[in-house]
């Protein structure tokens, strides 16, 4: 009985969502067009950092420094002509200015410090960051150089090894990424405007006058959009391995299990949204603020979640997409199997569980309210 | 038209106003029901039984507890106090025995037909196997099964409510609770949809259903009136007419106006009950028909006016819902519209307002208005009438502008050019069919925008709006929100707000539609008083009796013009003869008498029936015949001018019907 | 009588908007919440790396060489292991971040042939952070071995150390994350509630049907979209000034440029971002549409910005595109504003985008949703 109703639900929000052709066709299209701008533009290594040196010194000391600033293939010389100093940094012409000044060479000769002088561009924080580390690593080479000895032989030796990804493609890691915050803002928009359309159009009485209980509306609404949900994720791996080359690496069956749990939990938080607010207008809002939000700046899409400070690090536990993201990297670049995926799908289900008894518990009355 | 009945093989239902059984547990028991919101209450103790298989009316005016009443019955809502048991049950554990029609749109508009259904069966778990058999079944007794992959917010209005009933019944509920169910569909469509009413009582399916037409009402067995929360009469429609205790004059004259200004004078000296105009004649109450007829007669005589024909009736329905809202007072206000001073002399009467030559419209391959030709002069009354989709709103939708026009040439106050330029808006009011109002602003809000936007100075803005809200009766309540206003209220409202820039030409799109009757006919009134000073009024109703009072008017269906004229000449145009007939047992008898003419011929008129035969001598012994071999009793026959309705329904049939 | 029609769709709008309770709670306070939480959460630097450490030398100096790598916050100590296999597991299942493997023969080595080999291991999952670290850890290495050898110069006691970069951070010297985030912050609540909300409203009234009733009035069809601007646009910029407010109380950004040229931006922006809105709304047919389509709008432009990534970052092509997204343009004027104290004679440029977009918009949502009045 209740799998009847609930399949009478789930068929119905079916075929309501495929009626307008137009909603369709974007609620597919768009997550990819997301996906590829995404996956396409954004970068967050440093690269063509534009500098301005002013070499006051022009000694082979200064010289030899500037070329091992260009060759760590991060900067690239700006188009800078003027006079006044700071200025290409206030013309947003360059990111940092480098000024060896006269006397450099002699002063390092004597004995005394030689002063390179660096300004950064601070308020792009991210690449004042990778500036600052190369300008400081060069110097110490320069430095180490300039002690003696050529760096290789010298002291102790890194050798640095980059599992997964030893090349850093980006894509490996913005794609994986991006399709659990892709994921996470559609499904729940979907089923918000589903829900709220209902209460505004007031087929919603329909429903408060059978005997329909909550739970199994809420359940058939949301195995509906779950189902759009899948198929939206299935469209966005494909194009994900087409199109970046991002494939499975070892087991994937954590994913196709975790995937239908990630959309668990992203779709009740629609639901909730869809049952506490009363206009389209205010959901799509909330859906924006909250969901767009966190889950681009609180799931560890782009930045560390290890480098949030601890108040606000416990937001991002209950975060469904931190764990989802996860396992996507899991999945699609680490390939650690089920091992070490389990807690992840567990965290969700627990957090789609929960969500989904606080949706329950805003629609149990299955009636109007005075 | 296919034979609605033809699928109806009920048992015939036992005539239960002689033999209501006591012993049985009443279907629906309501006790001491109480409902308050905030501060407001809209229940106020309420009693109530419905036996098994009863039609039951609950009417009462606009904002009388009656959709509360239902949300409670649907266990919808909850009650503040008091119990509401259905079939021995709470309301709400009663659900799955009930369906439960709203006032608001209940269907989804974006699914078909046959989904909507199957949605509804799946939510009230109807047996698999059964589905499709109760689907065909029902498809068919609605005429619906044509349209079975038809979006539902593509069908006219009386097949929306037809098919919101089809999706009540696929879970053959035992209760049927209709809150207005007729309000925007056509006079052709309403008298279908009560037909399949009283088809469904008789397979013991109880149906409780409110409307704002008493007309209507006549049908049910019994009918509440409620009044301010409360239950003020109950009982049988014949019952209430007697407790009543007044007498009805009808009055046909062709002075009307006349007529009842005279009448008047003997109301305010307590002689007569009541007068009123009602589509082309007067009604008059008294509680002496004899003494009544005689003071009519001398009090035209001393106004020199003649008239055609007095004739005593038993009292209406709607005679007895009058009287009892007069009693408490809440009759609406008719206050003379403020108007500002006249600029120039009031335009001829001459003028035409509204021109449309060869006016056409295509949807597609849809003929949605062909060849359409109007004149419309100022100072006139024009009705625009026809079943749901027969083009009205796209013909006014043309004239104001909002539609373009696929062919023909049209003028509206001599303008032929430029129809949209804010001038000639200025001189013209419209109010829409449903959504004149912004339902999340308040009552003055809207009102304050909208002569806002007409630029009235503010002096007389504040004039205005007071006027508006002393004609609705809503003084002091001008803070509510819109959305929480009654549907029957908002079209007054609208209409206050169509008109408050004193238009020179007014388009009503159904003004009336689901307004209570007293309000209906202060509608009318203000209406006439527009026309009076000028104004040239074209108005869609579904409501014949009111369409009477159009000065001229035609017919459309299938988006052309198929009679036009005033009343009288439309009327008169009509061929064959129309009788009404006084039987004891109403729907029996109509059942009967369909089965042998057409059933377009054969109507219910309140507690009567009318026949339109063409061939009266040889005819009518085969109604008496007819009636007598099924044992159902004729207590009257009468030869009658036809009314407008039998017009109406006369010409759309005679047209090729009304469209789906 | 203009003025008076006008008055009275500003007033009808206003009423309306501000009555919808939840949506004004939405475009106001929750920007000021999300506003300071992404302020204190969005941090692009990278620290607390889980160190896994394999020390199969076990003496003084390798144990300086941990030390080092977890002097500044950059690497923890997660724990210690004692075979090779273990370690490498530990990063590969993403159980530290990093693991470090000092061979048995490390000092030995160094003393002998003065070099000596050290394996660092590290999860290359998170592209971003383990770049940062291959950079971080260079620097450890190369500081450890400067360190060791002004140890061992003996010629070198007392001297200074020869060559210095001395850094200093313009506009932000202390590195505030915050600094950077909050302006992209603003831009992105901005940009969110301006498309949607515009949109979402505007297409309102067609979807009640009120539409008809409202163009059968003499309004010029000029008032009713002023009217539908205005007071949304009136709405977001108390948001705006709420979250500069922020901006200034919470996470004390400079506000070193004129105020006034902030909020003229940046009212141009939010008329930007409404009349992109209104423009989606003529376009679509019902709701549906329009919040999809809004969406689809908005995310290309928050992501291609620069609000949260740096826009000198991305390919050239995207570089490119970034000239024709008005939201990049609105962040350089509010970070110049804000932290750098710039002024029209610097970013020109960018003001004359932003009024030629705000022009373009206007004109085409205008355009369009007279259009769709007609």
């Amino acid at each position: 009985m209740i799998i009847r109703r609930i399949r009478n639900q789930f068929f119905k929000e079916l075929e309501q969502f495929q009626r307008d052709r137009l909603g369709l066709a974007l609620a597919f299209i768009l997550p990819v067009i997301a996906l590829l701008i995404i996956g396409l533009a954004i970068r967050l290594e440093a690269k063509n950092l534009s500098l301005v040196v002013r070499d006051l010194d022009q000694t082979s000391l200064s010289r030899s420094y500037i070329e091992r600033l260009y060759a760590t293939n991060l900067f690239v010389p700006a188009q800078w002509q003027g006079e006044r100093f700071p200025d290409a940094l206030d013309r947003d012409q360059a990111q940092v200015q480098v000024t060896i000044p006269p006397g450099f060479s002699a002063d390092v000769d004597a004995g005394k410090t030689g002063n390179v002088q660096v300004v950064i561009d601070g308020s792009d924080v991210i690449n004042a960051r990778v500036i600052k580390l190369a300008i400081d690593g060069t110097t110490l080479s320069v430095l180490q150089e300039r002690l003696g000895k050529p760096s290789e032989t010298l002291g102790v030796v890194a050798q640095v090894r980059l599992w997964f990804n030893p090349g850093r493609q980006e894509s490996l890691f913005i794609v994986p990424g991006s399709y659990g915050v892709i994921l996470a803002i559609f499904p729940p928009l979907l089923i918000a405007i589903a829900l709220v359309r209902e209460k505004e159009q007031g087929t919603i009485l329909q429903l408060y006058a059978s005997s329909l209980s909550a739970f199994e509306l809420l359940v058939g609404k949301s195995l509906a959009y779950i189902a759009v949900g899948l198929g939206e994720a299935l469209i966005l791996f494909i194009v994900g391995w087409l199109f970046f080359g991002v494939g499975f690496v070892g087991d994937p069956s954590p994913l196709f299990v975790g995937t239908p749990v990630f959309m668990l939990a992203g779709v009740q938080l629609g639901l909730i949204i869809g049952i506490f607010t009363t206009t389209q207008s205010a959901a799509v809002q909330a859906i924006g603020t909250i969901k767009v939000l966190t889950a681009f700046l609180l799931a560890g899409f782009l930045f560390p979640l290890s480098s949030v400070p601890f108040p606000f690090s416990i937001f991002s536990y209950f975060v469904p997409v931190r764990y989802y993201i996860e396992l996507c990297r899991d999945v699609f670049v680490r390939g650690s199997g089920w091992f070490g995926t389990w807690h992840l799908i567990v965290a969700m289900l627990v957090l789609g569980i929960a969500e989904f008894g606080l949706a329950w518990w805003g629609m149990r009355r299955m009636q109007l309210s005075s | 038209m296919p034979q609605i009945l033809a699928h109806a093989s009920f048992p015939e239902k036992a005539d239960r106003t002689l033999s209501t059984p006591v012993q049985e547990i009443a279907t629906i028991a309501i006790r001491k029901l109480y409902k308050h919101y905030g501060t407001t209450s809209a229940l106020r103790g309420i009693d109530l039984e419905v036996q098994q298989g009863e039609l039951f009316g609950l009417i009462g005016p606009d904002g009388a507890g009656k959709t509360t009443a239902f949300n409670i019955l649907g266990g919808v809502m909850e009650a503040t106090a008091g119990n509401a048991l259905i079939l021995g049950l709470p309301a709400r554990d009663a659900r799955n025995y009930i369906g439960y029609l709203t006032q608001q749109f209940s269907l989804y508009p974006d699914l078909s037909v046959e989904e909507n259904i199957n949605y509804s069966a799946g939510l009230r778990l109807v047996p698999e196997d059964q589905i499709e058999a109760r689907r065909t079944k029902y498809l068919t007794l609605m005429q619906l099964d044509r349209f079975r992959d038809r979006l539902a917010g593509r069908l006219s209005g009386g097949m929306r409510q037809k098919l919101a009933l089809c999706c009540a019944l696929i879970s053959e509920p035992r209760v049927l609770l209709l809150d207005e169910p007729t309000t925007g569909v056509d006079t052709i469509a309403r008298r279908e949809f009560w037909d399949i009413l009283a088809s469904l009582t008789a397979q013991d399916i109880t149906i409780v259903v409110a409307t704002p037409d008493l007309d209507e009402a006549e049908r049910c067995d019994r009918v509440a009136l409620m009044y301010d929360g409360q239950i003020q009469q109950i009982g049988t429609p014949a019952q209430l007419k007697a407790d009543l205790g007044l007498q009805r004059l009808v009055i046909r004259t062709s002075a009307l106006f006349k007529t009842e200004q005279a009448l008047l004078t003997l109301v305010q000296t307590g002689e007569l009950a009541d007068v009123s105009t009602l589509g082309d004649r007067i009604e008059v109450l008294t509680p002496d028909a004899q003494l009544g007829k005689k003071q009519v007669r001398d009090r035209l005589a001393q106004a020199d006016l003649d008239c055609d024909r007095i004739q005593p009736e038993v009292a209406t329905l709607e005679n007895v819902f009058t009287t009892l809202l007069r009693r408490q007072g809440s009759v609406p206000q008719s206050l003379p519209f403020p108007r500002s001073p006249p600029e120039s002399a009031i335009t001829p009467a001459s003028t035409i307002a509204i021109a449309a030559r060869d006016l056409n419209r295509h949807f597609g391959n849809f003929h949605a208005v062909v060849d359409l030709n109007l004149d419309i002069h100022y100072g006139e009354v024009y009705g625009l009438l026809g079943a749901n989709g027969a083009g009205k709103t796209t013909t006014i939708k043309m004239l104001c502008g909002l539609l373009p026009i696929s062919s023909g040439t049209m003028a509206i106050a001599g303008e032929t050019g430029d129809l949209r330029s804010p001038a000639l808006r200025q001189r013209m009011g419209y109010m829409s069919q449903k959504f004149t109002l912004y339902d999340d602003l308040t009552i003055l809000e809207n009102l304050q925008f909208y002569s806002g936007v007409y630029g009235i100075p503010p002096r007389q803005q504040r004039e205005k709006i007071r006027w508006v809200l002393a004609i609705c009766g809503l003084e002091g309540q001008e803070h509510l929100l819109t959305r929480q206003l009654p549907g029957g209220w908002k079209q007054r409202v609208a209409f206050g707000a169509s008109v408050m820039h004193e238009p020179e030409i007014l388009f009503l799109d159904e003004p009336t539609s689901g307004v209570d009757v007293l309000a209906r006919q202060q509608f009318w009134q203000l209406i006439n008083d527009f026309a009076r000073n000028g104004t040239a009024i074209l108005v869609t109703t579904h409501y014949m009796n009111e369409a009477e009072q159009c000065n001229r008017m035609c017919f459309m269906v299938a988006g052309r013009k198929v009679a036009e004229g005033s009343a009288s000449e439309i009327k008169a145009a009509q061929p064959g003869q129309l009788f009404e007939l006084r039987v004891a047992q109403l729907q029996a008898s109509y059942d009967r008498l369909r089965q042998h003419w057409e059933p377009w011929r054969v109507s219910i008129f309140g507690d009567r029936l009318h026949i339109v035969l063409d061939h009266s001598n040889q005819e009518l012994p085969q109604v008496e015949s007819l009636l007598q071999s099924a044992n159902l009793p004729l207590l009257d026959t009468q030869s009658l001018p036809f009314s407008l309705e039998d017009a109406f329904i006369g010409e759309v049939q005679r047209a090729g019907g009304a469209p789906p | 009588m203009l003025n008076r029609r006008l008055f009275a769709l500003l007033i009808k709008e206003t009423t309306e908007l501000l009555r919808n309770r939840q949506l004004v709670i939405f475009l106001t306070i929750s920007p000021v919440i999300s506003m300071v939480i992404f302020g204190y959460v969005l941090n692009s630097n990278v620290s607390h790396l889980r160190l896994g450490i394999l020390d199969q030398n076990q003496v003084a100096i390798s144990r300086e060489l941990i030390d080092a790598f977890t002097a500044n916050q950059v690497f923890l100590v997660d724990g210690y292991t004692y075979k090779q296999q273990d370690l490498t597991n530990q990063v590969k299942r993403g159980k530290v971040d990093a693991g470090l493997i000092i061979p048995s023969t490390f000092s030995q080595d160094l003393m002998q042939t003065g070099t000596s080999e050290i394996a660092v291991e590290i999860d290359g999952i998170n592209a971003y952070s383990s770049g940062l670290a291959k950079g971080y850890i260079a620097q450890i290495i190369t500081q450890f071995n400067l360190d060791l050898l002004l140890q061992n110069q003996p010629i070198s006691t007392g001297l200074e150390i020869p060559i210095q970069s001395q850094i200093t951070f313009r506009y932000n010297p202390g590195t505030l994350d915050s600094w950077f985030f909050v302006p992209g912050v603003i831009g992105t609540i901005i940009t969110l509630s301006a498309i949607l909300a515009a949109a979402v409203e505007a297409v309102r009234e067609k979807d009640q049907g009120t539409l008809e009733q409202l163009l059968m009035t003499p309004v010029a069809s000029t008032a009713i979209l002023i009217s539908k601007i205005v007071p949304i646009s009136g709405l977001l910029t108390v948001t705006l000034l709420m979250c500069l407010v922020v901006a200034y109380g919470v996470f004390q950004l400079p506000f070193r440029g004129n105020l006034l040229l902030l909020l003229i931006f940046s009212i141009l922006y939010i008329q930007i971002g409404v009349a992109l809105g209104l423009a989606i709304s003529a376009f679509s047919k019902n709701k549906l549409q329009t919040i999809l389509v809004g969406i689809f709008i908005t995310i290309p432009i928050i992501l291609l910005g620069g609000a949260v990534t740096s826009v000198s970052s991305m390919p050239l092509l995207f570089r490119w595109i970034a000239q024709i997204n008005p939201l990049y343009h609105y962040l350089v004027i509010l970070r110049g504003i804000l932290l750098k104290g710039t002024g029209l004679e610097v970013w020109w440029l960018h003001a004359i985008a932003m009024i030629g977009f705000a022009t373009l918009t206007l004109l085409v949502s205008a355009h369009r949703y007279r259009k769709q009045l007609s």
